[in-house]
């Protein structure tokens, strides 16, 4: 393993960092979703490219949070199959399955008085038995993963007195202690302000490029999620719309077909991936 | 990990091993407690008896002396049944707040004790069931049936469960009610067990009833880790690897043993099985493999002290576990909720 303190942005993969690597590509064939009969998502078929960050946006309700939790097996599939490097993710143990795939839900749940260590020691489960005992392997992963996560310094505090941008942080330690090779993450910059939106991306994106985790996340924030995905799929009504690198898929006429928004799209100043410039009924635009 | 991770000192490992100590210390300081108060129970009520006869009398008993009867007929069973309901009270409590993620869920609130006193009192007022031990079978079968019950509509979601318990036992109180108003005789008998007392319960009832216990605690222990994970969260716990299903169902069978045995022991008694949970998470924190073994001694220290304390309040009589146990809850629930944060579950 390489330093972990001082996440070096180096643009490529450090193949040497993981011994065999296995394929984490995930893929969805023919999946169809839904809740109490109506469906939601009906015959999808995705991939998930491996060693990327891809970024899953699209309108409310669009299925995309329904579509991670099927991926994540938090939904049980109505039909069609998910596979992770071609293995039938249903076929695996649900503690088989957590050793390899780290989720983040939405509706994470931090008991009161619980300290950051504690909290992310507990993601350390799949790889216990019965009684939970603490290994030494243990202990190294939940370190290695408050240090990522810069919250190292902050072990001995209750989770609840952290600011909500720590919190998020402290949750994604937790997701790291597992040591899985992709992580899902279901709106993480959710309730958080624009600073720490922005922070908490580029944490991500440093773990993907320094550890070579696959990172999965539905985002709303269409700008942040042009800006930080190698791989972008936007979503309309249980159907993938378009998908592939931002700067292709990203247009007036996606955004429109997506959201029913009329949009310009401009290069982002700063780093030249699309950026989202809405109109609307009181700015047509014309007075640019 | 670089050589970074082996110098640099290790805030994780140290705090995990700084909270190891302090745990150990206040169950250690709890079990000295509920050897405390046996010895209280076993020594203390309207006849006091001296320390040394009390061991004289579980070691040398001799045949006519008054005093080591007592001890051995009345205090001891007493004793041990007060150890044996307070124990699955207090984990049952645990374990139901655990599932529900619900800090006033108790086995009550599940609806589980009106069950055992409608099977109660229809033994009583229909079938002419009179002896405790009579009672025993069917607060047991009312206790496993009402969970089933509620387990069952309630499909394990936390609001469910407890909205499902409380309508249980809406249904079933008036019902109660109604047999009870025709039928004094019941009424008169049912009361007695209903305010929940540790006495009139022979050796033959807890003989009968500790493997029950003893499965129960068993499997709260075996299931404490996963408490943990169900903590954060059906989502979370999933997403960990656990079959969330799984650990409701187990944590039921759990709850019915113990509910069942406790209920039928003792009666419906209330207030244990919810502030003691709250009362160890206070003291050990969040970790149900704390939380699960120190409720196992703090339930007894709650029931039994309880138990004790009521042998002393009225000269020549006493007041019922029950009563005093609810007294003291009390307290103890509202010092929790002015605590700086209510340690949720």
């Amino acid at each position: 393993m390489t330093d972990v303190h001082r996440p070096a942005p180096a643009p490529a993969r450090p193949a040497a960092t993981r011994e065999a690597a296995p394929d984490v590509t995930l893929r969805a064939h023919g999946v169809s979703l839904g809740y109490d009969g109506r469906r939601v998502i009906d015959g999808l078929d995705l991939e998930l490219p491996a060693g990327s960050v891809t970024a899953i946006v699209g309108p409310n309700a669009c299925g995309k949070s329904t579509l991670l939790r099927g991926l994540a097996r938090l939904h049980p599939l109505d039909g069609g199959s998910v596979t992770l490097g071609g293995e039938d993710v249903g076929a695996l143990s649900r503690k088989e399955l957590a050793k390899r795939v780290g989720v983040l839900p939405q509706s994470s749940i931090a008991p009161d008085g619980v300290r950051v260590a504690e909290l992310v020691a507990r993601g350390r489960y799949p790889h216990q038995g019965w009684f939970g005992r603490h290994s030494s392997t243990d202990d190294g992963a939940v370190l290695r993963a408050l240090e990522a996560t810069g919250v190292a310094d902050l072990a001995d505090r209750p989770v609840a007195e952290l600011s909500g941008g720590q919190r998020q942080r402290v949750w994604i330690a937790m997701v790291l202690a597992q040591e899985t090779d992709i992580v899902l993450l279901d709106e993480p910059t959710t309730y958080l302000d624009l600073a720490h939106q922005v922070d908490l991306l580029d944490l991500l994106t440093e773990l993907n490029r320094t550890h070579g985790t696959t990172v999965v996340m539905v985002l709303h924030e269409l700008n942040l999620a042009a800006r930080y995905a190698d791989h972008l799929v936007v979503m309309s009504a249980g159907q993938v719309v378009a998908e592939g690198r931002p700067g292709d898929v990203l247009t007036a006429a996606s955004v429109h077909a997506a959201f029913g928004l009329r949009a310009r799209v401009v290069p982002d100043p700063v780093s030249g991936t699309p950026l989202v410039v809405p109109l609307g009924r009181t700015h047509d635009g014309a007075t640019t | 990990m670089s050589a970074t991770t082996d110098v640099a000192p290790r805030p994780a490992a140290a705090l995990v091993a700084r909270r190891t100590r302090g745990r150990l210390l206040v169950v250690a300081a709890t079990v000295a407690v509920l050897a405390v108060v046996v010895v209280a129970s076993l020594a203390l009520g309207v006849r006091d008896i001296d320390v040394a006869t009390v061991w004289q009398a579980l070691t040398h008993p001799v045949a006519g002396n008054v005093d080591h009867d007592v001890v051995r007929d009345q205090r001891v069973p007493r004793t041990l049944v007060g150890l044996a309901a307070g124990t699955a009270l207090g984990i049952a409590g645990t374990l139901v707040q655990g599932v529900t993620r619900n800090p006033i869920a108790d086995p009550g609130l599940l609806g589980l004790n009106s069950g055992a006193s409608l099977a109660v009192v229809v033994a009583v007022s229909m079938l002419g069931v009179s002896s405790p031990l009579g009672f025993v079978w069917f607060a047991f079968a009312g206790t496993a049936a009402a969970a089933l019950l509620v387990f069952s509509i309630g499909s394990g979601q936390p609001v469910k469960l407890a909205l499902v318990g409380a309508t249980v036992t809406a249904l079933i109180t008036p019902l109660i009610t109604l047999v009870l108003l025709r039928d004094p005789e019941a009424f008169n008998m049912y009361r007695f067990w209903a305010v929940g007392s540790l006495t009139g319960r022979g050796m033959e009832t807890i003989t009968v009833l500790w493997p029950f216990v003893a499965v129960g605690v068993v499997l709260a222990g075996a299931l404490a880790h996963r408490l943990s994970m169900l903590a954060l969260g059906d989502d979370v716990a999933s997403a960990l690897g656990q079959r969330v299903g799984v650990t409701r169902g187990l944590a039921a069978v759990a709850v019915i043993l113990l509910a069942g045995t406790a209920t039928a022991l003792a009666g419906p008694i209330a207030l244990v099985g919810l502030a003691v949970p709250h009362a160890a998470r206070r003291l050990v924190g969040t970790d149900y493999r704390w939380i699960v073994p120190l409720t196992a001694v703090l339930g007894p220290v709650m029931l039994l002290g309880a138990d004790v304390i009521g042998r002393l309040v009225l000269p020549h009589s006493e007041l019922e576990a029950g009563v005093v146990a609810a007294a003291i809850g009390a307290p103890v629930l509202v010092a929790v909720a002015r605590g700086k944060t209510v340690a949720g579950v």
